[in-house]
């Protein structure tokens, strides 16, 4: 089990996501922004991060760029349900800048457990 | 695709224009544009998404989409702008009442994905607690409304593509 930060600034979503995950057995923290995810993963590590691409101040392609410099070992899933550009072009751009799996909204939560099996060591 | 895929340049040969000076390669009909919405960005403190036509060495033009944000120091001052352009599909201009349609247009259909995301996944976390079969059975009903008002946004964003 790992520990997991939810970022997305749609709260009934995030909370959701939060919840699933808690119900699969992960230790699962929850930020409303991007400034907020960078201050958490900081403090306190997360194996996974799980990430909105499009929100308001500091979105998740600025969150990617930041943990980049950084070095971050976090392992980032990037979700989006597109913005002002198409959303496959924004989460292939996630991609570019270090996400392991992307996710188009809305999806199964199979896909979201999925994704996480994937990206954590057996 | 790196940049001697994307343009024929050696990556060096742009560096710090050595050889070429980047602003050069952008198509003068986008240029002005270009230009608007990259500083438009930077002044507002948020990332651009640009698409414009880079210039190849071989003279063919290429569509590109540049995503960036401008690189704040300490105090506040911009030390330069960070960016990734990757290929893209040929964008055709609008005019500006369209291209607004289209922005407006999108705007609604990432709205309408964020609210189906939310109700398909509550629906389907309560079908999963859920102790009777009834309630996952209307869970499931709304799941399947969710993916139909999904498969509408969709629809809008493929609209809203045409139009901008």
């Amino acid at each position: 089990m790992a520990r997991i930060l939810v970022v997305d600034d749609e709260s009934a979503l995030r909370r959701s996501l939060a919840r699933y995950l808690v119900r699969l057995g992960h230790e699962v923290q929850e930020a409303s922004d991007g400034q907020e995810a960078l201050a958490r993963v900081a403090v306190q590590a997360p194996e996974v991060l799980i990430t909105d691409i499009n929100m308001p101040d500091t979105d998740g392609i600025e969150v990617l760029t930041a943990l980049r410099k950084q070095g971050s070992a976090v392992q980032v899933i990037a979700m989006s349900g597109g913005g002002l550009v198409d959303k496959r072009m924004l989460l292939d751009t996630a991609s570019l800048l270090g996400a392991v799996v992307t996710l188009e909204k809305p999806f199964g939560l199979d896909a979201l457990r999925d994704a996480i099996d994937s990206i954590l060591p057996r | 695709m790196g940049c001697r895929g994307l343009l024929g340049f050696d990556p060096a040969d742009l560096s710090g224009s050595r050889l070429v000076a980047f602003g050069s390669l952008i198509h003068p009909e986008d240029a002005a544009r270009v230009h608007t919405e990259v500083e438009e960005g930077v002044r507002e403190g948020r990332p651009f998404h640009v698409w414009y036509r880079l210039k190849r060495v071989n003279g063919t033009f290429v569509s590109v989409h540049e995503a960036g944000c401008a690189i704040v120091g300490p105090r506040g001052t911009i030390s330069g702008i960070e960016s990734l352009v990757v290929p893209a599909p040929t964008r055709p201009l609008r005019t500006p009442e369209v291209e607004e349609l289209g922005r407006a247009a999108r705007q609604t259909a990432h709205d309408l994905n964020n609210t189906f995301a939310t109700i398909r996944t509550t629906a389907e976390l309560v079908s999963l607690e859920a102790e009777s079969d009834s309630v996952a059975a209307d869970m499931a009903e709304i799941m399947a409304a969710a993916d139909r008002g999904a498969a509408l946004a969709r629809t809008l964003r493929q609209l809203a593509a045409g139009a901008a």
